[in-house]
């Protein structure tokens, strides 16, 4: 690929950054940050404005960026094609770089309850991202979104099905709900990073499941997002009292079995090139 | 004069670059020289490490004097020699020399020479079995699991984060040289192809050790102990790449060896600033350890070995979180202090596709006849780099320069819109004691059950009972 080539993929990449998935997502953001200062949720931090701590230093600024890039480069339904691909590991790193500083700057302060969260949700996280990688062998997101073919061996689909739901399961950990909440942090640019992190990781765990809508039925491609935002906001609920240390011994058990099928799969595939 | 080896360590890089360059395409094959891509890569990774190492540490340590030529010019001559008995006795002189200071501190001496003598038992083998060059077209016959075991047990040994407590002050390279105990066992993709259990023996390793790395890392108690844990995490990662045996494997060895050797530039037991640390850390994409563990995970997605791919996924972000935590709250620390290692860090990171392209995509080349077919490399100098299976599917895609161009149209985007928005009302929370990293440490294992097995499994091993 030639430099002309790479400013065309630079300028084709607006209508991500600014539109959609992109814009959409920091839009959302913005909202739901402004709603819960209107609704004081967010305890002695309610009376800050929703507003970026003036002045704003490089590393708050990319506080917000970088997850505004992962999502951006996100290849969800109905996004506009950039002809380059992301993969889950740089996703994750970018997604995941507001939740980081944020937790290392709080572990100074003597509170370890977000690097804690962080440290109970990578295993699980990366076991099932593994997992949705299995049929097609790629960590490539546009073809974790896909549904397993049925050439796949049934060990890689069940693979695929479980690591979606497992997911899922790990969502609480990851986005800091229930008895992993937290409160939020002062700095505004580290809310609506976190926001964006969130709008992101929903997105992903949406993926696989919205692979299953059938293309007649497009309008429902939103369905998997509003339904895993209920239930995650239903979780919060139910469970925000609870202690997060017998959460995370299951996120444990859950990362064994997810640890397990992936080595099965490995062997059938070693034990295939074989042959 | 005092810049002297400054000037000849430049020299010799020149030197070595133009090495490459001659040899790109044909290894150079004289009586008693092999010169090819990947000893050319090994000089230039030793070489720029040691100029670097000079710059950062020239007011600080005196690390790079004599010695440290006489190093370059032993680690010359094992690379180039084509006689592998000859490079495995220049490897032990390489060994001696380091660890001559320290002769009476077994802990410190006892790892590298242990790996220079197993160096030396598989070259004696391969002598034995009438292989006097490592081009020889018979060579691959005499490759069996001896030769292989040694060569894997030398490089194995200078990876592990053995007694790191006493290694920590003595050594004054930053354990640069280390790197090239691998070149043996890279170089026997030159005699012939690894059968699968190699692989998996040297996959199963270098693993293990980059995870045992990553744990000291966040659990040793000496800061300067901890420091030489992350680097050693580099080999453990470098030594797993390799064993995928493929392309892609080689690459991201070749790449965590790069990244390993600009670590070791970094002064020890000194402070440094926030942003060298984060560099160091991985933990954003657009630096050079973060390429570093991306290129081994995606070369071991590639080759289907997906829990080494989920293991050394997870012990780079342990070695990334664990490594943070060594920051200060509020730094005090000069900023010039690590400046240009800091910038190798992040320009590296930034040009990983060219790195990849010019520097050892030529290695792997000359390499291909070991190698199998289960992860490539799709290399867009412009863009970014990818890694293919065996199938040309692409498994993972990392666009550097395209998402450093957009990240810097998104923090500029970020900046504007900050001055649209109202400022906030509520001054910062006061500066708040900043505990013992101990402390800290005790509080996180009890949070955190896989950390709490780790390290109790640790402690039990340690118990001097």
């Amino acid at each position: 690929m030639t430099l002309a080539e790479l400013l065309a993929l630079l300028g084709r990449s607006w209508s991500r950054l600014v539109l959609y998935p992109g814009g959409l997502a920091l839009l959302g953001s913005l909202l739901f940050l402004g709603y819960q200062t209107r609704r004081g949720a967010g305890g002695r931090w309610s009376t800050q404005t929703s507003g970026l701590d003036q002045p704003p230093n490089l590393v708050d600024l990319t506080m917000i960026a970088a997850p505004w890039l992962g999502v951006a480069l996100m290849p969800l339904p109905l996004a506009a094609s950039v002809g380059r691909s992301l993969d889950v590991v740089v996703a994750l790193a970018l997604l995941e770089w507001p939740r980081l500083l944020l937790a290392i700057r709080e572990a100074h302060a003597g509170q370890v309850g977000r690097l804690a969260a962080l440290l109970n949700s990578y295993p699980p996280l990366i076991g099932a991202l593994l997992l949705l990688a299995l049929p097609g062998g790629s960590l490539d997101l546009g073809s974790i979104g896909q549904p397993p073919g049925t050439a796949t061996s049934q060990l890689s689909i069940a693979g695929y099905w479980f690591g979606s739901l497992a997911l899922i399961l790990a969502l609480p950990a990851v986005l800091g709900l229930g008895p992993f909440a937290h409160p939020p942090p002062l700095s505004s640019a580290a809310r609506l990073g976190l926001a964006l992190r969130a709008s992101g990781m929903v997105a992903l765990a949406g993926v696989p499941w919205a692979g299953l809508i059938p293309e007649a039925l497009r309008w429902l491609l939103p369905l998997p997002l509003i339904v895993l935002l209920v239930g995650c906001w239903a979780f919060n609920r139910r469970f925000k009292q609870k202690a997060a240390l017998p959460w995370a011994q299951a996120l444990l058990w859950l990362c064994a079995i997810e640890l397990t099928i992936v080595l099965l799969a490995s062997v059938e595939g070693l034990s295939l090139r074989l042959r | 004069m005092r810049n002297l080896p400054l000037l000849l360590l430049c020299m010799a890089l020149v030197a070595s670059l133009g090495l490459l360059w001659q040899v790109r395409r044909t290894p150079l094959a004289w009586p008693f020289v092999y010169a090819d891509a990947l000893a050319a890569l090994m000089l230039i990774v030793l070489c720029a490490g040691m100029a670097l190492a000079y710059l950062v540490r020239s007011h600080t340590v005196p690390a790079i004097g004599l010695p440290g030529l006489v190093l370059v010019v032993l680690a010359a001559l094992a690379c180039l020699s084509a006689v592998p008995i000859v490079s495995a006795l220049l490897l032990l002189l390489i060994a001696s020399l380091l660890v001559a200071p320290h002769i009476r501190q077994p802990a410190v001496a006892m790892p590298l020479l242990l790996a220079s003598l197993a160096a030396l038992v598989a070259a004696l083998g391969l002598t034995l079995r009438g292989i006097l060059r490592y081009d020889d077209p018979a060579a691959g016959t005499a490759l069996d699991s001896l030769v292989f075991w040694f060569t894997l047990l030398a490089a194995v040994i200078p990876a592990l984060p053995l007694a790191i407590s006493n290694q920590a002050h003595a050594e004054r390279d930053g354990g640069l040289a280390r790197l090239l105990f691998l070149y043996p066992l890279v170089r026997l993709f030159t005699l012939g192809p690894w059968n699968e259990g190699w692989s998996l023996a040297a996959m199963l390793l270098g693993g293990a050790a980059a995870g045992w790395a990553a744990l000291a890392t966040l659990t040793h108690p000496t800061a300067e102990a901890r420091a030489l844990a992350a680097r050693r995490f580099f080999l453990g990662l470098a030594l797993g790449a390799l064993g995928l045996a493929s392309s892609a494997g080689v690459a991201a060895c070749c790449y965590a060896l790069v990244t390993y050797a600009l670590l070791c530039t970094l002064p020890n037991g000194i402070r440094l600033p926030n942003w060298v640390n984060w560099a160091q850390a991985g933990a954003l994409p657009l630096t050079a350890p973060f390429m570093a563990c991306w290129l081994a995970v995606g070369a071991a997605a590639a080759s289907g070995a997906s829990v080494l791919a989920g293991a050394l996924w997870l012990a780079a972000l342990l070695r990334g979180v664990a490594l943070l935590l060594e920051l200060p709250a509020e730094t005090d620390a000069d900023p010039r202090t690590g400046l240009p290692a800091g910038s190798a860090l992040v320009v590296s990171g930034i040009l990983a596709p060219p790195i990849v392209a010019y520097l050892i995509q030529p290695a792997v080349d000359q390499l291909q006849g070991g190698l199998t077919a289960y992860g490539n490399l799709s290399i867009a100098p412009w863009v970014g780099l990818s890694l293919l299976d065996s199938g040309n599917r692409v498994v993972t895609t990392a666009p550097t320069l395209a998402a450093a161009g957009l990240m810097l149209v998104l923090v500029a985007l970020v900046f504007l819109l900050s001055r649209l928005w109202p400022r906030s009302q509520q001054p910062d929370s006061p500066p708040e004691q900043v505990p013992e990293r101990s402390f800290v440490l005790a509080e996180l294992i009890q949070a955190v059950p896989w950390l709490r097995a780790a390290n109790s499994k640790k402690a039990r091993d340690h118990d001097p009972r």
